[in-house]
């Protein structure tokens, strides 16, 4: 049995350096399979509303008139249930997270992306 | 002339909880005390009722998973593996080799996580809140191997209905297993200074005793019903890969705080130790297989080792997707009464110890 | 059990429909053999709310199952298994069970929720997706 082995821990503990990171001066790299936040490859989605369906934060809401599709970042849980079950395979987990967002604007956390306008009529 | 003072004698009824600075999440007792002895504990719930259960029939039944494992942050994976194994029990699935012996990795990977987690906390209701910080140090690496393999420090997320969402590689998770070793050791020694300093000693020993047979009769699970001489663990019935290899369950004797605090520190190191036998025989394979189509009308009751005890998962289907009831029986729901029990006798000063070695988790209790 | 109707678990498990009367003489018979209860489920149905009583000894589950017609009177197990209170206070708030003579009750406030009332599944119903619900 060492002699006052707690001691000894607090002591080094005052000469090795923090155990905590300076978050957001210093920001961790996330590794590899960490689950950030989706995605979208909005060019290829098809607006069938799947992803909306399934979502269990209901954080999807997809426009098939106005051919948008909108996540809010603050409801999404990053579980990848409308990555699996997207029929197009336009949807990924990738591993950087989301950006905060400035308590004045919290409409910024609602991401949304819009095809081509639906009103304009396709040239001839 | 001398005036007579009648004087109040009696038990004092005094609230403990829901706001406490040892609790993690609000409790609440009405604690009957004579002096400082208390003779009878009523406990309340209900802070955190979220009704989780409600939304079972408004989900399709796999994507029910990610809300089965936001029951609670601690016992996220097993809770959604849990759901699972029960969901594939009723479609009569078998779920490939890799799978289970994944989900075998990540249980026990929560199971060091939610005991390190626990050891701080009882350390922090001590007050040796050294110890809580060096126990929650040692516990980032484990995190940071969940982050790493599934994907989340916390939630997890591999568990799906089929088998798992993640396919870490054999490569990776022997290099996860090696970058926790330094938490390992930092464990055994915490582990040293927790049940052979004096102070320690001091605070737990022959404290809140639960006795062989009342644990048993008022239902205990989990360290709590081993720690008071019971060798009981579900993990033996064989599900995921648990059947497969050598693995052994802890048992003390004393029912007493300290051993409830042994019984969970010695369960880590087994842990540590069954973590390095599923590495080396993790089969290859497919990670999951597609569920598709209804099940079948008909109920599932699958229980499943949590690190704080038995869980029961009841889930029935009615031949749809959404199924029409699903229902967690959590191991501190099961614990309540012989928390209360094991109260009765105690010192005042006591109690934040009692209630932290029963570890707590009321975000599972009221779903 | 009708035919057709699955019943998957963990272990051995059998299931039995009793009348709400024989529960204590059950119950009692049970825990002088040595099971201890596990669960007690309530799952909202048409005729009423079905209670299983699920008793465990080791890896084994039996199951005592039966229906609970609206307003009928239920014996509360607690005489028997006091550790059942949690249970069954949960069940007479949430589904509205008359469960009679609980050792410790709550009258009403075991979980205090904003709209106190039936856990009816089958009642509720919240605005599809494309509604813009949730």
């Amino acid at each position: 049995m060492t002699l006052l082995p707690m001691s000894r821990i607090a002591i080094r503990n005052l000469f090795t350096k923090p155990a905590t990171r300076r978050y957001p001066a210093f920001v961790r790299e996330p590794f590899a399979a960490t689950r950030g936040r989706v995605v979208i490859d909005h060019a290829a989605c098809s607006h069938c509303l799947a992803c909306a369906r399934r979502c269990p934060a209901a954080a999807i809401v997809v426009d098939r008139q106005a051919m948008s599709w909108r996540i809010d970042r603050f409801a999404c849980v990053i579980c990848g249930a409308c990555v699996r079950v997207c029929p197009k395979k336009c949807l990924a987990i990738t591993n950087q997270r989301s950006r905060p967002v400035d308590f004045a604007d919290l409409a910024g956390r609602v991401e949304e992306h819009r095809g081509p306008i639906a009103a304009e009529a396709p040239d001839a | 002339m001398s005036v007579a003072v009648k004087k109040e004698t009696g038990p004092t009824l005094i609230p403990f909880g829901p706001q406490h600075p040892v609790l993690p999440e609000p409790l609440h007792f009405d604690l009957l005390l004579e002096d400082e002895k208390v003779v009878g504990a009523t406990p309340q719930l209900g802070y955190i009722h979220r009704g989780l259960e409600l939304l079972c029939d408004k989900r399709d039944l796999a994507d029910y998973v990610h809300v089965a494992e936001r029951i609670c942050g601690i016992c996220s994976f097993m809770h959604g593996m849990g759901y699972c194994e029960a969901v594939e029990r009723l479609f009569g699935v078998a779920v490939p080799d890799r799978a289970r012996w994944l989900r075998t990795f990540w249980c026990e990977l929560e199971r060091i996580q939610s005991h390190l987690l626990w050891l701080g906390l009882a350390a922090d209701a001590l007050g040796f809140e050294n110890l809580f910080m060096a126990a929650w140090r040692a516990r980032e690496l484990v995190v940071d191997v969940a982050e790493e393999t599934a994907g989340g420090r916390v939630i997890f997320g591999s568990a799906i209905v089929g088998g798992v969402a993640r396919d870490p590689d054999d490569e990776t998770l022997r290099r996860c297993l090696a970058a926790m070793g330094p938490a390992r050791d930092e464990t055994l020694r915490l582990a040293e200074i927790m049940l052979r300093d004096a102070t320690v000693v001091h605070r737990l020993a022959r404290v809140g005793i639960l006795s062989k047979e009342a644990a048993y009769r008022l239902g205990a699970v989990g360290p709590m019903l081993r720690a008071s001489g019971h060798d009981y663990d579900v993990r033996r019935s064989g599900y995921a890969a648990y059947g497969e290899f050598d693995w052994n369950v802890i048992v003390e004797e004393r029912g007493d705080c300290q051993a409830r605090a042994l019984v969970r520190l010695r369960e880590i190191e087994e842990s540590f130790a069954m973590l390095e036998r599923i590495v080396a025989r993790m089969p290859s394979g497919p990670v999951s297989v597609p569920v598709k189509g209804p099940p079948p009308p008909g109920e599932s009751w699958m229980r499943v080792e949590q690190p704080r005890g038995e869980v029961l998962y009841y889930v029935r289907s009615n031949g749809t997707r959404q199924l029409q009831r699903f229902r967690v029986r959590t191991p501190t729901f099961a614990n309540v009464p012989a928390m209360v029990e094991a109260l009765k006798g105690a010192s005042l000063a006591d109690l934040p110890t009692i209630v932290l070695t029963i570890d707590p988790c009321i975000s599972c209790t009221e779903r | 059990m009708n035919e057709g109707y699955k019943l998957a678990g963990s272990g051995p498990m059998t299931m039995e429909s009793i009348g709400p009367g024989d529960l204590l003489p059950r119950a009692d018979a049970l825990g002088k053999e040595g099971w201890r209860i596990v669960q007690i489920l309530a799952v909202s149905l048409a005729e009423g709310v079905e209670l299983s009583y699920a008793f465990g000894l080791a890896h084994e589950l039996r199951i005592l199952r039966f229906v609970a017609a609206p307003g009928s009177p239920v014996p509360s197990l607690t005489p028997v298994f006091p550790a059942a209170f949690l249970y069954e206070n949960e069940i007479h708030d949430l589904f509205g069970v008359a469960i009679e003579r609980i050792a410790v009750d709550w009258l009403g406030k075991t979980y205090d929720v904003a709209e106190p009332g039936r856990f009816d599944l089958m009642r509720l119903s919240l605005p599809s997706v494309e509604e813009g619900g949730r």
